[in-house]
């Protein structure tokens, strides 16, 4: 039952992204530009391939777990759902890079670790459900694109707040909501954004090359 | 049967989410939730004054002088952060986050974490450009779900200082805050 419940997950996850592909929406790489004038050469925000072991990004998930979670829940339920989410991004046939679990880890302050973090989070003000977001060094692009140093994904510290959650209902990992959520911040830490944020964003980063 | 409505179920979330996929995950709050769930609501002027690193995350400061307060502890000048900035070579970019003009003045909804670090409510829900006794916010581009957890869209909001000062002295009177 618990297989089944998992496929299922997954068939959402790869009819999600085969769905965004044909749509008007898109992700897109985040763009940086060595200048505020002149020649405007596009640097993507990515991982670089050359500095991977088998083209593959790590994630760790914050062994801390949620303070609470939603009726039903429990820690091992949602690390189940975050590992099954990441993974949907390795069904894309053109992509070179892959997400593989990397085991738990201890979130620690000003700590920068290669790949990709999963933390349950206090500081999502209410409106936010999760944000992702890659950090680069900011000294060493190579001119051709912005290497990612690591990424995180916040997630809420408590799942079992209504209001802060899940709209008006917790959070649950078993519900779509929760799982296609993950699904969408881990394109961000692979340095991808929208259509929409991505003309906003080529201004906030230009000169931040 | 069953696999048949399963798919389909299926089919309609992949469907709902193919239609905007976008940056961090917002809930659409509205004006009285933005209200009552702030701990702080001011009007002031801002200015970035540093970036720290806090967990795996990177946070840009601003310092906020007071001009006047609506809600919360009577303060001067106040402390708040926009996700992302540059601290010790490192860069974080947060696909969502607004960028704010020193020296301009803002409406703000403020948040104070259990850690002490105020954030706007909303990401940029809670922020409202103030000029000419007219306050605005632009319409929200990021991935939003109306409180029953369904797609929404956000058109903007825009009204004058004097009218979203009432507005949020009815919500607290209301609610008895």
């Amino acid at each position: 039952m618990r297989k089944r419940a998992l496929a299922a997950r997954f068939l959402t996850g790869i009819l999600c992204l085969s769905l965004f592909a044909n749509s008007g929406w898109a992700y897109y790489y985040f763009i940086h530009y060595a200048s505020q004038s002149g020649s405007f050469t596009p640097m993507p925000e990515k991982f670089d391939l050359t500095t991977l072991q088998n083209n593959t990004v790590y994630f760790y998930i914050d062994e801390t777990g949620p303070s609470a979670t939603a009726p039903g829940d429990s820690f091992t339920a949602i690390v189940s759902e975050i590992r099954t989410a990441a993974l949907i991004w390795n069904t894309i046939p053109t992509s070179l890079i892959k997400f593989a679990y990397g085991g738990f880890y201890t979130p620690g302050a000003g700590s920068i670790k290669t790949g990709v973090t999963v933390e349950f989070s206090d500081e999502l003000p209410p409106g936010v459900i999760a944000r992702g977001a890659p950090i680069t060094f900011t000294g060493g692009p190579n001119g051709q694109f912005v290497p990612i140093q690591a990424s995180t994904i916040l997630v809420q510290k408590d799942l079992s707040q209504p209001q802060t959650a899940c709209s008006n209902a917790p959070c649950p990992s078993f519900s779509e909501y929760f799982f296609t959520t993950l699904v969408h911040e881990f394109g961000h830490t692979l340095g991808y954004v929208d259509v929409r944020n991505q003309r906003r964003n080529e201004g906030r980063s230009a000169g931040h090359g | 049967m069953r696999i048949f409505r399963t798919v389909s179920l299926l089919a309609a979330v992949a469907l709902a989410m193919g239609a905007s996929i976008h940056a961090t995950t917002l809930q659409l709050l509205d004006f009285n939730s933005l209200t009552l769930k702030s701990t702080a609501i001011v009007r002031g002027k801002v200015q970035m004054t540093r970036t720290t690193m806090q967990g795996s995350s990177i946070y840009t400061h601003y310092n906020l002088q007071v001009i006047e307060q609506w809600k919360g502890a009577a303060a001067a000048q106040m402390d708040f952060v926009i996700p992302g900035g540059r601290v010790n070579g490192y860069q974080q970019t947060v696909a969502g986050a607004p960028s704010l003009v020193n020296g301009q003045e803002y409406v703000l909804f403020l948040w104070t974490s259990r850690s002490g670090l105020t954030h706007v409510m909303g990401m940029s829900q809670g922020l409202f450009v103030s000029a000419n006794g007219m306050v605005t916010r632009p319409a929200l581009t990021e991935h939003l779900i109306d409180p029953n957890g369904a797609e929404a869209s956000d058109p903007g909001m825009q009204m004058t200082l004097a009218a979203m000062r009432t507005a949020v002295q009815t919500v607290l009177k209301g609610s008895g805050q």
